[in-house]
């Protein structure tokens, strides 16, 4: 498609636009918590899970024949891969027989984890069964800040020690920071450590208004949107620089290059499910929190994952009306099909509401920080909310 | 293609960002991203203007390039956006 002398180029975005008119929905992936306790207390965690440094299943975990039974039937409907996720993954030291189903049948693995109980033999075992993509956790750059964030002493020493076994092991891991009032000012030296660690990417995210965040944002101790904004735009783009390796920050595609927006992986609504620990079916991790929005238990109930996955109404809700019914900014967003509205599962924690709008892009609106060049022109202001017209 | 035009009826929205270029095609809620000559000539035929006048801006652009490599661009280009119905 390109010209012979590279410069005249037009390229479509029609492969990252989420198709939700299909009839057989594809469950690329699944979120599975094998365990809702953790073995430290972060002050932004979105799931607020119980504190418990047992390792482990406890009563009313999945066994991992469970979820090897969950993963089978997931198959197919088409899964090419899990995601490990929490309360802490590894606080279940039980999961190699699912470690191994899935490397023999080629599911894909990833772990979001905080990293601190990754000793030399774990790291070693996630290897063997050849896990794609590990991610951990680390929201400062010294003990000091990082460990009174994450609520435990010695979480900073553990995590560090857990991404090192990790790198050793032969692993790039990706280190995920929260962006908090404390560490914004050393942010360049966490950069620079994680660089020193070995990891190939530094992801950051804001607070998010769900679980502990909510008391976060209460005390002030998040960053608003102007200040984001100004990080991204002014902050980040020297220290990406200073040290050379990808660093980014999670914001929704209206605030993002288009090169950005192709190179994110982006929440396909329309292709995961959420395996809570007790079996519970949801969107993702949200069911933790909504009760409207846990869909049965495929081992218990008739007609397994396949009958959630078909005819769930809420499921099925979502399916019709993203991202045709988006209320407010999102309404008006030329990147609505690609971004479905960012989180769909945070917004209706919030407003008990699929539609309403991602809660950065309309603040971002309302101060008049959302970019101009993102909004179709000619769609209504009904119901939007007062801006300032100002831009950043 | 002497006549150039962007496709009638067809509500088009070009923005031209600090990095980007793209066209937004409401329709079908596509965004086609265009590198900035394909921004460039976007442009002109925005205004109306005629193959010649387009071809001429882009040697005048490029004066050590070919002007038969650049029409051979141009022609794929135009090709490209009329595969796509952006212009007539
Ligand atoms: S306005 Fe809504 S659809 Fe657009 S980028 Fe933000 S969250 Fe996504």
């Amino acid at each position: 498609m390109r010209g012979v002398l590279d410069r005249f180029f037009i390229g479509d975005f029609k492969r990252h636009m989420k198709k939700n008119r299909q009839k057989n929905y594809i469950l690329n992936s699944l979120y599975i918590n094998p365990t809702g306790r953790c073995n430290l207390k972060c002050r932004h965690c979105w799931i607020n899970p119980y504190y418990s440094n047992d390792t482990g299943a406890s009563g009313n975990e999945l066994k991992p024949g469970e979820i090897i039974s969950i993963i089978k039937e997931a198959r197919e409907l088409g899964l090419a891969n899990i995601k490990l996720t929490g309360g802490e993954p590894l606080l279940r030291n039980d999961l190699e027989e699912v470690f191994e189903f899935c490397a023999k049948n080629g599911i894909k693995i990833c772990i979001e984890t905080n990293g601190t109980l990754i000793d030399r033999g774990k790291a070693l075992l996630l290897k063997k069964y050849n896990v794609d993509f590990i991610s951990l956790s680390l929201d400062g750059c010294n003990p000091s800040i990082n460990d009174s964030f994450r609520g435990v002493k010695g979480a900073f020493r553990m995590a560090t020690d857990g991404i090192r076994n990790l790198v050793k092991a032969g692993f790039n891991p990706q280190v995920i920071t929260c962006l908090h009032r404390r560490n914004v000012e050393n942010f360049e030296k966490l950069a620079g450590l994680c660089k020193d660690l070995g990891v190939s990417s530094l992801k950051i995210n804001p607070v998010m208004p769900v679980g502990k965040g909510k008391r976060l944002i209460k005390d002030k101790q998040n960053l608003g949107v102007k200040e984001i904004l100004h990080f991204k735009n002014h902050i980040l783009p020297g220290i990406r620089n200073k040290f050379q390796y990808d660093i980014f920050i999670h914001l929704p595609p209206a605030f993002l290059s288009l090169k950005e927006i192709g190179k994110r992986g982006k929440c396909n609504i329309f292709g995961i499910l959420g395996v809570l620990p007790d079996g519970n079916i949801s969107i993702c991790g949200i069911g933790f929190h909504v009760d409207e929005l846990l869909f049965g238990k495929p081992l218990r109930d008739r007609g397994g994952l396949k009958r959630i996955w078909r005819e769930n109404k809420k499921l099925n809700e979502l399916r019709k009306h993203v991202p045709d019914r988006l209320e407010g900014v999102c309404s008006k967003c030329i990147f609505k099909k690609i971004c479905l509205g960012c989180c769909r599962a945070e917004v209706y924690y919030r407003d008990k509401n699929f539609y309403a709008p991602f809660w950065f892009c309309q603040e971002s609106y309302k101060q008049g920080l959302f970019p101009e060049s993102r909004l179709i022109p000619s769609t209504s202001d009904k119901g939007m909310p007062k801006r300032k017209i100002k831009q950043e | 293609m002497k006549k150039l035009r962007v496709k009638k009826g067809k509500d088009l929205i070009f923005r031209k960002e600090e990095e980007d270029a793209f066209i937004f095609t409401p329709e079908d809620a596509n965004i086609r991203t265009l590198n900035e000559n394909g921004a460039f000539i976007w442009e002109m035929i925005e205004k109306k203007e005629r193959y010649d006048e387009i071809l001429k801006s882009l040697c005048l652009k490029y004066p050590k390039v070919a002007k038969n490599r650049i029409k051979k661009d141009l022609d794929r280009f135009l090709g490209e956006l009329k595969k796509r119905g952006l212009i007539e």
